[in-house]
């Protein structure tokens, strides 16, 4: 008789103990099949693939349709010196520097390029002044004459230290933020006019 | 005599020369600063020691170009010309590089030099890192095993004592009993003692059974309302990145790395590409030193010291933290691009956590409070919610415009 209370208390304590919550574990799940049906989910492991990943990239050559892809062009610039060159001869943005696109410009520079470009495009982010990062040059210094095919180049492949943020914003959301930094090449002045800045913005990079 | 005079001037004029080049020195101002003119030039494409960035590390470039300053300064100044000179070094390092240029560095012959000084003076800083073990995100999960074992130990030490000491017990009542001459029951058993002792205290036993049950009544509901929620879930990562570093002290903005956010489903896990940008520079971690982010190269099949990728990369397994259920819809792009909601409104302070945990229960309850209490964000940057909801006020005067009365609590807008 005593040894079948011992257990039973034993066990009543563990059970208690165990309710605790271990912040590693996700505790448990009523019906499971209900709640995880057996497709593969975007970041799950998939024995499919060579290797397991169940994100792929498109087929290589694919082109995006319709949404935010609109109007989409693939990139056919090589990244290399010569490809570097000929964007900023040749490449010229679709969208026109209207003070919205510019607002959006502004918005998606501070999400993508200010801690390292700095709110100036100085080259001051709070990334260089702390120390972490260096050697970013300023928009309106040594990149003053930058074409903005140069620039969509650059944030198509990286340059230098800068890593190629093409997988982070598209092709709409890269020109936008070109028309903001080309306002920073100026010093900062946002456009009055739009049909002047975008004219202005033609003859610059020619 | 005149000559004499001329003689004496001309060196009154270099002592002077002198004299101020030595007072120069030790002021230290007339000298370019090699550090800072390497650290506004150079950093972004070279290292001071002799690891590779986008150019080759500087360390020894004086002994590589055969400590010929003024080569070095026509190269600095305009590579693409010294170039055409035939130089082989400089030819054989344009193809090394694959023939990616250096820019053309508006720098004087003096500044180069000042740099070059500045590189063969310069040490790698002895960086020392805190052991493992003094990670909280190692230590904390650990205390608690620690003790739950020692209650149990414990609770079972008290338990045994209790059946040990349970005859001897009964046998010294026993003949206490005898010797006063009173009943001696030898067949007397620690149940049969129990259920007499039940029956004379029939009151306290069933408060007592009352507590109890109540007791459990509540720590069972809590654990039972517990199922299927992962709130505070907080799992150790493959690879211990820090929000509280990234998004706390260094302010880098939520969407530079969950791009998704704001155009898809999913907030998106950044691809190791993401981290390389910043990463490909910042080789090392204040906290956790080369060990985390060298797995990053490893899984991308990276090597730092040449700046070059393998074949052969690895996918990282990060363990997903907010597992809602496949019987629920969740779009991130409606609720932040069109909803206009803050990430910490339903992740809470993650600028402050080291490992993330989740924040909200995501139960429906907790879906529907909100979808309840939420006013659609209807100003001029929302032009289709502003039509809707001059439309709903006319019919409906003053009340308040919120996610519920556009169908936020519809069952199909979820559950499909």
């Amino acid at each position: 008789m005593g040894l079948l209370v011992a257990v039973v208390s034993t066990g009543a304590f563990v059970a208690l103990e165990g309710c605790k919550s271990d912040p590693a574990s996700p505790g448990f799940e009523y019906m499971p099949d209900m709640y995880r049906s057996a497709s593969y989910k975007a970041y799950e492991v998939n024995p499919n693939f060579a290797d397991s990943m169940e994100a792929r990239l498109p087929v290589k050559g694919t082109i995006p349709r319709g949404g935010m892809y609109t109007n989409y062009t693939p990139y056919e610039y090589p990244n290399t010196n010569e490809g570097y060159e000929a964007a900023g001869l040749n490449l010229k943005g679709t969208i026109a520097a209207t003070p919205a696109v510019i607002a959006e410009g502004k918005r998606l520079y501070e999400v993508f390029c200010v801690h390292c470009h700095g709110e100036k495009g100085d080259g001051q982010g709070w990334l260089v002044t702390s120390g972490k990062f260096a050697g970013v040059p300023s928009y309106s210094g040594q990149l003053k004459d930058l074409p903005e095919g140069k620039m969509y180049h650059t944030l198509m492949y990286g340059k230098n230290m800068m890593g190629s943020h093409a997988s982070q914003v598209n092709m709409t959301e890269r020109w936008t933020i070109i028309r903001y930094v080309q306002t920073l090449q100026k010093g900062g002045a946002m456009p009055t006019d739009t049909t002047a800045s975008a004219a202005k913005d033609s003859t610059k990079t020619k | 005599m005149d000559r004499l005079k001329t003689f004496s001037v001309k060196h009154f004029k270099k002592l002077v020369l002198v004299f101020a080049l030595i007072s120069f020195g030790f002021n230290g101002y007339a000298q370019p600063d090699g550090e800072k003119l390497f650290k506004a030039n150079c950093t972004s494409c070279h290292k001071a020691n002799d690891k590779k960035l986008v150019g080759p590390g500087l360390k020894g470039v004086r002994g590589r170009w055969g400590n010929d300053d003024a080569k070095l300064v026509k190269w600095v100044q305009n590579s693409q010309a010294y170039l055409k000179t035939g130089d082989s070094y400089a030819n054989n390092l344009f193809k090394e590089y694959n023939g990616s240029v250096m820019p053309n560095q508006t720098v004087s012959a003096d500044e180069v030099k000042a740099i070059l000084d500045y590189v063969d003076s310069y040490v790698d800083p002895v960086v020392t890192t805190t052991p493992p073990t003094g990670d909280p995100g190692t230590t904390s999960p650990e205390e608690p095993t620690n003790w739950t074992y020692i209650w149990i130990g414990l609770g079972l030490f008290f338990v045994i004592l209790i059946i040990i000491l349970a005859p001897v017990r009964r046998n010294l009542a026993n003949s206490a009993q005898a010797k006063q001459g009173k009943v001696y029951n030898p067949d007397s058993t620690f149940w049969g003692e129990t259920k007499a002792w039940i029956y004379s205290h029939k009151k306290p036993v069933m408060l007592l059974g009352f507590l109890v049950f109540l007791m459990l009544f509540v720590v069972g509901w809590n654990a039972l309302s517990g199922i299927g929620v992962y709130e505070g879930y907080q799992p150790e990562q493959p690879i211990k990145f820090s929000h509280k570093i990234h998004a706390g002290e260094n302010k880098i903005n939520c969407q530079y790395c969950h791009t998704g956010v704001e155009k898809s489903r999913h907030a998106n896990i950044p691809s190791a590409n993401v981290c390389m940008n910043c990463h490909k520079y910042i080789q090392e971690g204040p906290t956790t030193g080369k060990g985390e982010i060298a797995k990053i190269y490893a899984a991308l099949d990276y090597n730092p010291e040449k700046g070059t990728y393998g074949p052969n990369p690895k996918p990282i397994k990060w363990i997903r933290i907010h597992n809602l259920p496949d019987l629920a819809y969740f779009n991130h792009s409606q609720h932040v691009k069109v909803g206009g909601v803050e990430c910490k409104e339903c992740h809470g302070p993650i600028e402050t956590m080291d490992v993330v945990q989740q924040f909200s229960p995501l139960t429906m309850g907790w879906c529907i409070n909100c979808h309840r209490e939420t006013e659609v964000k209807a100003d001029s940057t929302n032009l289709y919610y502003t039509d809707l909801k001059a439309k709903f006020n006319a019919v409906h005067p003053g009340e308040k415009f919120t996610v519920e009365q556009i169908g936020g609590l519809e069952c199909g807008k979820c559950h499909y």
